[in-house]
């Protein structure tokens, strides 16, 4: 297991390298740079010119290259391109804009596991009733309709309709419930029509049947011998997911203003915010490594027929 | 006694006289198997066809494919014709789905839009598909550093949210179709990838693979006469599924604004495009967003169905 991790750990450290570099000769091959973009026409040329000396833009992109992976390696991830954000660090920045994200993130992740699993059990139970039709037909329907639209049409209903205040963002209950919603709609379906086909498929077991002929009780028989076989495509799923929702998603935030850092993801790349991008870079993906190697090691320790060394 | 047949077949075994036992005539398609015996892919496709929500997808689809390569044709309105007199139009016989802010047929924006979405997704679709083949193949195939080599740069590639890389891609490309399907392709190649490699790893133990390369088979002609054609079913499935994504993903980047030049328009800038003015004129994102949804239920329904077609072992 020890061995395994470490192991992990390497690969997720080389990937980041790859990536890192890849990102940041690719994002230096745009064309323009922070200081070229439209509301930047009236300004002298003279200054702009200074601007980019005073952040090494003029320095050989080789040099840069080195200057970044020195002030990584010490943990800093830059100062922000961007005049409005007023020289403050890229650092500050996700601190301040992460934990909103992570937060409806989390709860979304919460409320796809309590929606989705329980909705894939009763429809495998009741495979072929009414009850599994619709189940099924509302896991096709989320799986299907993009977020966006998703968010369109609750944003519809619930501001003009109902009259309800979403164009700027507070720190209560009506606020977090449209976007946790939007956010974990696709993957309850997801999640549920998982759930239902490896339900279906541990329920045909021949330990199943063992355990109901030695007279176990029925929900112990589907809680404990049937779920806990059926839950390991979930829980592979998980790792994408925690890493998907808690980074922040652009278009909720955006639709339902939230001022979390899926608003800055965007934002920064066409502004050619070069320090703030590289920053997202390494903070997603590093984010990403981790939760993918969690959900593994979750998964083993759930499921001892999964062996780690692959 | 002469005894017809309707009549031999009504009576009795008891009641059978003894002139009709006898060698039957030797007939030349007795020997004949009853039906023909069905390929794979007859098999396949005699199983999708049962599938109901399937067949009303793939209706869908080709009506859809149809109707955005003539209506344009056939039209009075082209996708860039202002007409003052009826900016916000409601839905009505004169603009079957209404008119946009600039007095914009919106119906024939919306097959304009179809063209492009539909061409994203199969083209996306179809390079996909080669460069997973391709490279899940050789990966699969060549095994040892070859394929951990590969394995990681797919790991690389599948570890970040694809949307960063599309966003370099496409200011690094400019806003063109092309530029959107490369960035598309860019990242999305590796799930396929993935599967055709298990399905070769799988494979290439088997004992036909074997024979085939003690007969002296090289290479290419064991990847391509053998292996890939054994792992079609899903390679097949994940292609199907690739549709959807890509047409999502386009609508996705349209809508925040760095999809494929204005005025031309995918579904996803029509549906952005509507959104400001939703509260009084809903019609400009109802129709957009329908033709979405429609198209990305058909297309999943379609994966369904020939998933199940496929590999019928997977059905649940």
């Amino acid at each position: 297991m020890g061995w395994y991790i470490l192991k992990r750990l390497i690969a997720g450290i080389l990937s980041m390298i790859v990536l890192i570099t890849v990102a940041f000769f690719m994002m230096h091959a745009m064309p323009g740079d922070p200081f070229s973009v439209d509301d930047n026409k009236k300004v002298d040329p003279a200054v702009l010119d200074r601007l980019r000396d005073k952040y090494g833009l003029t320095k050989p992109i080789g040099e840069q290259y080195l200057d970044y992976w020195g002030l990584l390696l010490r943990g800093d991830l830059g100062i922000s391109l961007k005049p409005e954000k007023q020289d403050q660090t890229v650092n500050s920045i996700i601190a301040e804009t992460f934990p909103l994200s992570a937060q409806i993130g989390a709860y979304a992740v919460i409320l796809s596991l309590i929606v989705g699993i329980p909705l894939g059990i009763l429809s495998a139970l009741r495979r072929g009733k009414a009850t599994d039709l619709s189940i099924m037909a509302f896991a096709t329907i989320g799986i299907s309709v993009p977020t966006f639209v998703i968010a369109i049409l609750l944003m519809w209903l619930f501001s003009s309709r109902l009259g309800m205040q979403i164009s700027h963002w507070e720190y209560d209950f009506q606020h977090y419930i449209l976007p946790v919603v939007c956010l974990s709609l696709g993957p309850i379906a997801y999640i549920a029509r998982q759930t239902r086909s490896s339900m279906l498929e541990a329920l045909e077991q021949d330990y199943i049947r063992t355990a109901r002929a030695k007279g176990v009780q029925e929900w112990k028989v589907i809680v404990k011998h049937a779920l806990k076989n059926a839950l390991t495509p979930v829980i592979t799923y998980l790792g994408p997911l925690v890493a998907g929702l808690l980074t922040g998603s652009f278009i909720i935030e955006n639709t339902f203003s939230v001022p979390g850092i899926g608003k800055y993801f965007v934002e920064s790349v066409t502004g050619r915010d070069y320090s703030m991008i590289m920053g997202i870079v390494v903070f997603f993906g590093a984010f990403v490594v981790v939760c993918n190697l969690l959900s593994d090691i979750l998964l083993a320790i759930i499921d001892p027929r999964v062996k780690l060394d692959r | 006694m002469q005894y017809a047949d309707t009549d031999l077949r009504s009576m009795r075994y008891e009641d059978l006289p003894a002139s009709v036992f006898g060698p039957a005539e030797k007939r030349d398609d007795t020997e004949q198997i009853a039906r023909p015996s069905l390929t794979y892919w007859h098999d396949v496709w005699r199983r999708f066809r049962k599938n109901k929500l399937a067949m009303i997808g793939l209706g869908f689809i080709l009506i859809m494919t149809i109707a955005c390569i003539l209506v344009p044709m056939l039209s009075v309105y082209s996708y860039d014709g202002m007409d003052y007199t009826s900016m916000n139009a409601a839905p009505s016989w004169k603009h079957l789905c209404g008119a946009d802010f600039m007095g914009r047929d919106l119906f024939i924006r919306i097959m304009y839009g179809a063209r492009i979405s539909l061409t994203i997704g199969l083209v996306a679709a179809a390079i996909n598909m080669v460069i997973g083949v391709t490279v899940g193949g050789v990966s699969g195939y060549c095994g040892g550093y070859t394929d951990i080599v590969i394995m990681r740069i797919v790991d690389i590639l599948s570890s970040l949210p694809s949307l960063l890389y599309i966003l370099l891609i496409m200011l690094l490309l400019g806003k063109s179709l092309t530029s959107v399907i490369i960035a598309l392709c860019f990242t999305s190649w590796t799930g396929t990838a993935r599967v055709v490699r298990n399905e070769v790893l799988r494979l290439k133990q088997s004992e036909y693979v074997l024979a085939a390369r003690l007969a002296g088979a090289r290479t290419p002609h064991l990847l391509l006469r053998h292996l890939v054609p054994n792992a079609m079913g899903p390679i097949i499935v994940s292609t199907a599924f690739m549709i959807p994504n890509a047409i999502f993903s386009e609508a996705f980047l349209a809508f925040l604004g760095i999809g494929i030049e204005l005025p031309k328009a995918s579904w996803g800038t029509l549906a952005n495009g509507g959104i400001k003015d939703m509260a009084s004129y809903p019609h400009l994102v109802i129709f957009p967003i329908i033709a979405i949804c429609l198209t990305m239920f058909s297309f999943n329904f379609i994966g369904d169905g020939l998933r199940d077609a496929l590999d019928p072992r997977l059905k649940h």
